[in-house]
C-alpha cells in the first residue's frame, strides 16, 4: 500500500508486483466513471498532464483497505522516480502550480472540480509535469467554492512568493511542514511593501486576516454560500487570476547566480574531452536503468549518460545550479533527466504520518550506476564526512560507480582547505584506492593530466 | 477600473466588518476564512453573492431577537 495515499477517503493507491494500482469506493467508483467518460480527462491524458489510467482488475486483497469496501480499480503508468516538492526548484514548484490550474480550469469547463491542490500530487517525467491523483477530481455542486484554494495557497504560491519576493529558499519550510507555509507565516515573512504585488493583498495579508477571523465560529457557511448562489463563474475567475499570478514570478536571484557558473570551469579542454570519454565509456558498459548523478551542478554529466539510461536522477544542493539545467534541459532535452535540490549532507528523510508518507530519498528507487564526480572533496574536507563511510555509502547504494577523486593539491580542493587545519590524514588517493577495492571492482582509473584529478569506474559486487 | 477597486474595497470592507466573533483556537477551521476570500476574488458576481448573504444573515440576526431563544 502506497503510505502517502491514506488521506482520501474515496480511493487508495497500492504498489503489488511492481504495478501501480488505485482502488475505489462506491462513491469514489462514480466520480472515476464520470470522469473517465469526459473530454476533459481523455484530453489532459492525451497531453501528458494527467498520469496514463487504465480501468485494471482490483489486486488480490484489496477489498478492505477501504473501509467503504471497493467498487473497482484502475492501474496507473508508473511514474520513472516519485520526487517531492521540497526536492524541486523554483521553476520546478511553478510549472506544477500551472498545471495544476490549467486542469482545474479544463475541469470546471465540463461540470468537474478539484476537491484539493496539493503539490505532492504532481510528479516528473524528466522535467515534464505529471498529474497523477486523479481521486482530486469530482463533479462540481452547486454553490461549491473551491475547497482547494487554501492548501494551493500553502504547498504552491505562498513558497512561490517567498522565493520570488525575498530570495528565501522554499525548500526547507516544505520539508518543514507537509501542511506548507501558512497564510499568517507568509504574511510576517513578506514586507510591508511587498503588498502591492501580485497575489500578496488578497492571497496572503486579506486570507491570513479572514482565517483567523472566521475560525472556529462553526457558522455552515459551505450551505451559507450555496443558498446566496455561489457560482462556477466565481471559482473560474479566481482560478485564472491565481494563474495570471503565478505565471508573473520570477526568481531573480538564479539568473544572477548563473553567470557565476560559466567562467567557472577547472579543466582544460583536454581533460574535458578525456574525463567525458572515460564516464560515457563506464556508463555505456550494460543497460542501465536508473543512474544518479550526485553533485550534479549544471547537470553536463547527467547530459552525457541520458541516452544510456531510462532515467537520469540529478542531484545538487545549490538550487540556482539546478534551476539552470531545469531552463535547459526543458529548452533542449533530454526528456529523461529529472534535477533535484538535494543536499546529501542533509538528505530528504521520512516524513508525515509514521514517517511513512514522504520517503527518504534511498527507498525511493535504487541506482545501478552512480556518478560522483568532483563531489568527494566536498563531502570530505568541507563535510567531516570520514572517507570509509562515504565509500560505504557509494556502495550500500547498490551500483555500479564513478567516481573522481580531486587530490589536496588540486586549487580547488586547496581552496577549501584555505582556512582550516587539515585533519584529514586519510585524503589520499592511495587510502581511497584501497577502501574502493574491498567494496567494489576497479574496472578502470585514468589520472587526468592536470596531475591533480583521478578517474575511477567501478563494479558493483553483486 | 477605479471604480471597480473602490467597489471591491468596499466590499472587503465589509466582509471584514461582518465576520464578527473572536478567534477560538481549539477548532481552527481556517477553509472558511478562504472560503468568504473567495466572494472578494469572485468579481462582480462574488459582490452581489456577498451582498445576499450578508442580507440574509442580518435578515436572521432580527428573526433570532423576536423569537424566544431555542430550548
Amino acid at each position: 500500500m502506497d503510505p502517502g495515499s491514506f488521506r482520501d477517503r474515496q480511493s487508495r493507491v497500492l504498489d503489488v508486483g511492481g504495478r501501480i494500482y488505485r482502488v475505489f469506493s462506491p462513491h469514489g467508483w462514480e466520480e472515476w466513471k464520470a470522469l473517465a467518460a469526459s473530454g476533459f480527462f481523455a484530453r489532459a491524458v492525451a497531453a501528458g498532464q494527467l498520469v496514463a489510467t487504465a480501468e485494471a482488475v482490483p489486486p488480490p486483497g484489496s477489498e478492505t483497505v477501504l473501509p467503504t469496501g471497493i467498487a473497482g480499480a484502475v492501474a496507473h503508468q508508473r511514474v520513472p522516480f516519485v520526487s517531492y516538492p521540497y526536492e524541486w526548484t523554483f521553476g520546478m514548484l511553478r510549472e506544477a502550480a500551472l498545471l495544476q490550474l490549467d486542469l482545474l480550469l479544463a475541469a470546471l469547463d465540463e461540470g468537474f472540480t478539484a476537491k484539493d491542490a496539493s503539490s505532492y500530487n504532481v510528479q516528473w517525467q524528466g522535467v515534464r509535469p505529471t498529474f497523477i491523483d486523479i481521486g482530486s477530481f469530482e463533479r462540481w455542486t452547486r454553490g461549491e467554492p473551491w475547497i482547494g484554494y487554501l492548501q494551493f495557497c500553502q504547498l504552491f504560491l505562498y513558497p512561490l512568493l517567498l522565493t520570488a519576493y525575498r530570495g528565501l529558499r522554499f525548500q526547507p519550510w516544505l520539508r518543514g511542514a507537509l501542511e506548507g507555509i501558512t497564510a499568517d507565516e507568509c504574511r510576517r515573512l513578506l514586507r510591508r511593501r511587498d503588498l502591492l504585488r501580485p497575489g500578496v493583498l488578497a492571497d496572503v495579508w486579506l486570507q491570513a486576516r479572514l482565517i483567523e477571523r472566521a475560525a472556529g465560529n462553526g457558522r455552515p457557511l459551505r450551505a451559507e454560500l450555496r443558498d446566496a448562489g455561489f457560482s462556477h463563474a466565481m471559482v473560474r475567475r479566481n482560478v485564472e487570476r491565481l494563474r495570471r499570478v503565478v505565471a508573473g514570478l520570477r526568481w531573480r536571484g538564479a539568473a544572477s547566480a548563473w553567470s557565476r557558473y560559466a567562467d567557472d570551469c577547472h579543466y582544460s579542454e583536454a581533460d574535458r574531452a578525456a574525463k567525458r570519454a572515460f564516464v560515457h565509456a563506464a556508463a555505456a558498459r550494460r543497460p542501465r536503468r536508473l543512474i544518479w548523478d550526485l553533485g550534479t551542478n549544471t547537470g553536463e554529466y547527467a547530459r552525457l549518460v541520458a541516452p544510456l539510461a531510462d532515467c537520469v536522477v540529478a542531484m545538487d544542493r545549490d538550487h540556482a545550479a539546478v534551476e539552470l539545467l531545469f531552463t535547459r534541459l526543458r529548452e533542449s532535452g533530454p526528456a529523461n533527466v529529472l534535477p533535484l535540490v538535494i543536499d546529501l549532507l542533509d538528505p530528504s528523510p521520512g516524513l508525515g504520518w509514521r514517517q511513512g508518507e514522504r520517503r527518504p530519498l534511498g527507498e525511493r528507487g535504487r541506482p545501478d550506476l552512480t556518478l560522483a564526480l568532483a563531489l568527494v572533496h566536498h563531502l570530505v574536507l568541507t563535510g567531516n564526512v570520514p572517507l570509509a563511510e562515504l565509500v560505504d555509502w557509494f556502495a550500500d547504494a547498490g551500483g555500479d560507480l564513478v567516481v573522481e577523486l580531486v587530490t589536496k593539491d588540486d586549487p580547488m580542493a586547496a581552496r577549501l582547505l584555505a582556512n582550516k587545519p587539515d585533519h584529514y590524514v586519510d585524503y589520499t588517493a592511495a587510502r581511497f584506492e584501497e577502501l574502493l577495492a574491498a567494496r567494489f571492482g576497479i574496472i578502470e582509473k585514468l589520472p587526468l593530466a592536470s596531475g591533480t584529478r583521478l578517474l575511477y569506474a567501478l563494479e558493483a559486487r553483486r | 477600473m477605479l471604480q471597480r477597486a473602490a467597489l471591491r474595497a468596499l466590499l472587503v470592507l465589509g466582509v471584514l466588518v461582518v465576520l464578527m466573533p473572536a478567534p477560538a483556537h481549539a477548532y481552527l477551521d481556517p477553509a472558511s476564512g478562504s472560503m468568504i476570500l473567495q466572494l472578494v476574488l469572485g468579481g462582480a458576481a462574488g459582490v452581489a453573492v456577498a451582498v445576499r448573504l450578508l442580507w440574509r444573515r442580518l435578515l436572521r440576526g432580527l428573526g433570532q431577537r423576536d423569537s424566544p431563544p431555542p430550548q
